[in-house]
C-alpha cells in the first residue's frame, strides 16, 4: 500500500489532567497547534491554561462534559481542529465515539473502528486471541446456560475461580469464589451489579491463579503493516485490581518467555491489523510459567513512559505520526531497551481507606534530578476537584539496574510534597522498602496480603 | 492567640518562600498568602477552607461584570455557533430594548448541525446582547442580560 500522509495542523484533546498535559507537549514539539477542552470544574486546569485554545464543553459531572461526545465535536467544529486525541480513559476506547469521529470527518487518534470493535468486547477478542494462536484462560461462559452446566464446568477447573463481567474493568465486576456455596449468589449479585454499572449482565468464569504477575506488552504499528512490540511491562502492584506501581523490564521471566510474550501480542496486534499504540496484556502464572491473554487496550496507557524511558521514544508522537498515515521508519531489532524504569501512580487518596482525597494543595514541590520525569498537572494553590479521577501525577525514575532505579525513585518519592490533601506518597514509600519488592517474591495480591 | 504566634507564622512562610501557607489546629485557623510583592494577611478562626481565597484563573476572559441584582444572564446550554436569527437574512429574534416572555425564543445554539431554539425563563426586557451573530459560544457563557419585570 502505498503511504497518504495527512500532517495534523490542530489537535483537539479530549481528555484532562497529566495526560492532556503530556500530549500537549508532544503536539508543541511537533509544531501543531492544540485545543483543549473542559468542564465547568476545570477552569483553572493546567490543561486549560497551557493549551492555545481553550473550550468549556459541560458541567463537573463527567457524563456532560469529558464524556460528552457533541458537546466535543462540536468544539472541534467551531475550533477547526482536524484530529482528536482521547488520552486515555473517557472515550478513549468508545466504538461510538471512534465512529462519530469519522462520520464528522475528524482524524481519531487512535486505531481503526474495526480494530476497536474486535479488542473491545473482553469475550469476542479472547475467541479472536485463540484464532491467532494467542493462549487464554479459558472462559465458562454464564448467560443463558443452566446451572447445573455451569458448576459440571466449574467442578473441571477446580477452585478458586474468578468471576468478571464482561463490559467491566479496571477491577469492576470481579469476584474470587472458593467454593460452590458463593457460586450462585455471588453469580447473581454480579450480574445486577454489572447491570447497573454497565448496563449489560453477561459474565463468564475463569481459573483463578494463585500467583500471577500481570504482564504487558507494549505495540506500535502503523497503517502498513509494520508491527512492533516496545518490550513488557510488569504492572503486578495493584490495589483493587488498579495498578499503582509499574516497572520495566518484567523481573521474573526469562529471555525465552520474554521473547514468547512479546510475539504473542505482536501476532494478536497483527491478526487485526492494528495500526495505533496499544497494549495486550497478560497473566503470568509464576508457578508455571505460562502466560495468558487477558486483553488488549486500544490505547495510551498510564504507564507508556516506563517504556519511553527504556527505548527513548516519544510514544506519543509515533502515535500522532501513525495516525497521519506516516510509516514507522524503525525495525524491531533497530529498538534498543536500556536500563531499568519504575512508575510510582500518585493519587489524592486517603491512605487510610483509599478514597478520593480532593481539596486545594498548598504546597507542592515536584522531585527532580538525574533520571527522574515527573508527569503531573498539579501546582500550589490548585484545588483538585471531586469529579474525577484521584490520580494528580507519576513518577518515572529511570537507572541502570532495577536496585538503582528503586533507590532513586525512593529519593524522588523523599523529595515529593504536596500539602493540603491526603496522597499515597507513604504508600509507594513501603511498597519500595518491603523486602518481598526488592527481592521480587509478590504477586497481584501484595497488598492485599502486607497491610502497608 | 498572641501577635507573636501570628507574626511568627508569617515569618515562616516568608522563609521558605511560598505563596499560601495555612495552618489548623483544634478550631484554630491561620492562613498567609502572597500575592507578588503585596502582602495579604488573614488570621481566620472557624472558617472553611473555601473563605481562604482561589488561584487566580489564567483560563479564559471569566464575565467580571459584577452582575445586578435586577438583570438574569441566559448562558448558552452548549458548545455550538450562536444565530440571532431563524434563518440567514431574516430579522433577528430579539433586539435590545425588547420586552419578552418566558418561554420567548431568543437565538439558536447550532450543535453537530442541530438547530437548538434557545428560551427566555423569565419576562423582561433585553438588557444586553453578549455575543455577536454567527459566533462560537461555549457551554456556559452568557448570550443575553435581561432586566426582569
Amino acid at each position: 500500500m502505498e503511504e497518504t500522509t495527512t500532517p495534523f495542523k490542530k489537535i483537539l484533546i479530549a481528555n484532562r489532567g497529566e495526560i492532556a498535559i503530556r500530549i500537549l507537549r508532544t503536539c508543541r514539539e511537533l509544531g501543531i497547534a492544540t485545543v483543549s477542552v473542559h468542564s465547568t470544574a476545570d477552569e483553572s486546569s493546567l490543561h486549560v491554561k497551557l493549551a492555545d485554545e481553550s473550550v468549556c464543553i459541560g458541567p463537573e459531572k463527567s457524563i456532560h462534559s469529558y464524556l460528552n461526545m457533541s458537546a466535543i465535536l462540536s468544539a472541534a467544529e467551531i475550533t477547526g481542529a482536524d484530529a482528536v486525541h482521547p488520552g486515555f480513559g473517557f472515550l478513549s476506547e468508545n466504538l461510538e465515539f471512534a465512529r462519530l469521529c469519522s462520520e464528522w470527518k475528524i482524524n481519531f487518534i487512535g486505531p481503526s473502528i474495526s480494530a476497536i470493535e474486535q479488542m473491545g468486547d473482553k469475550i469476542r477478542s479472547k475467541e479472536i486471541a485463540v484464532s491467532a494462536g494467542v493462549p487464554i484462560l479459558a472462559p465458562i461462559l454464564v448467560k443463558g446456560r443452566a446451572y447445573d452446566e455451569i458448576v459440571a464446568d466449574v467442578t473441571k477447573f477446580g477452585f478458586p475461580v474468578l468471576i468478571k463481567s464482561s463490559a467491566g474493568g479496571g477491577g469492576r465486576g470481579m469476584k474470587r469464589i472458593d467454593k460452590f456455596e458463593e457460586l450462585r449468589p455471588s453469580l447473581e449479585r454480579l450480574a445486577a451489579e454489572a447491570k447497573a454499572s454497565f448496563g449489560d449482565d453477561t459474565l463468564f468464569i475463569e481459573k483463578y491463579i494463585e500467583r500471577p504477575r500481570h504482564v504487558e506488552v507494549q505495540i506500535l504499528a502503523d497503517k502498513y503493516g509494520t508491527t512492533l512490540h516496545l518490550g513488557e511491562r510488569d504492572c503486578t502492584i495493584q490495589r483493587r485490581f488498579q495498578k499503582i506501581v509499574e516497572e520495566s523490564p518484567c523481573a521474573v521471566i526469562d529471555e525465552k518467555t520474554r521473547r514468547a510474550i512479546c510475539e504473542s501480542a505482536v501476532n494478536l496486534a497483527k491478526f487485526v491489523n492494528y495500526d495505533s499504540v496499544g497494549t495486550v496484556e497478560f497473566l503470568y502464572d509464576q508457578d508455571t510459567k505460562k502466560f495468558y491473554f487477558m486483553e488488549m487496550n486500544t490505547r495510551i496507557q498510564v504507564e507508556h513512559p516506563v517504556t519511553e524511558m527504556r527505548t527513548g521514544l516519544d510514544l506519543i508522537a509515533q502515535q500522532i505520526k501513525v495516525a497521519q498515515g506516516e510509516k514507522l521508519e524503525l525495525y524491531q531489532d533497530e529498538i534498543i531497551f536500556s536500563g531499568h524504569s519504575i512508575e510510582c501512580r500518585i493519587n489524592a487518596e486517603d491512605p487510610e481507606n483509599g478514597k478520593p482525597s480532593p481539596g486545594k494543595i498548598i504546597y507542592y514541590y515536584r522531585p527532580a534530578g538525574i533520571g527522574v520525569r515527573v508527569d503531573d498537572f498539579i501546582y500550589s494553590g490548585y484545588v483538585v476537584p471531586p469529579f474525577y479521577d484521584s490520580m494528580c501525577a507519576k513518577i518515572i525514575t529511570h537507572a541502570q539496574t532495577r536496585s538503582e532505579c528503586i533507590g532513586r525513585m525512593k529519593r524522588a518519592l523523599n523529595e515529593m510534597v504536596i500539602e493540603g490533601i491526603k496522597t499515597n506518597i507513604d504508600l509507594h514509600k513501603k511498597i519500595l522498602q518491603h523486602s518481598d519488592f526488592i527481592g521480587n517474591n509478590y504477586s497481584t495480591n501484595f497488598l492485599a496480603k502486607n497491610s502497608l | 492567640m498572641d501577635i507573636k504566634k501570628i507574626e511568627e507564622f508569617i515569618q515562616l512562610a516568608k522563609r521558605n518562600n511560598v505563596t499560601e501557607l495555612m495552618y489548623e489546629n483544634d478550631g484554630l485557623k491561620m492562613a498567609v498568602s502572597f500575592e507578588k510583592t503585596v502582602i495579604r494577611e488573614t488570621v481566620i478562626s472557624n472558617q472553611s477552607r473555601d473563605q481562604v481565597g482561589q488561584a487566580p484563573s489564567h483560563g479564559k476572559a471569566v464575565e467580571s461584570k459584577p452582575l445586578r441584582p435586577d438583570l438574569v444572564e441566559i448562558k448558552s446550554p452548549f458548545v455550538g455557533t450562536f444565530y440571532r436569527t431563524p434563518s440567514p437574512g431574516s430579522d433577528p429574534y430579539v433586539k435590545t430594548g425588547d420586552t419578552i416572555r418566558p418561554g420567548q425564543v431568543l437565538c439558536i445554539v447550532e450543535a453537530m448541525k442541530i438547530m437548538n431554539e434557545i428560551e427566555s425563563e423569565v419576562a423582561g426586557t433585553i438588557e444586553e446582547i453578549c455575543i455577536d451573530n454567527e459566533t462560537y459560544v461555549e457551554f456556559g457563557q452568557v448570550l443575553f442580560r435581561i432586566k426582569v419585570k
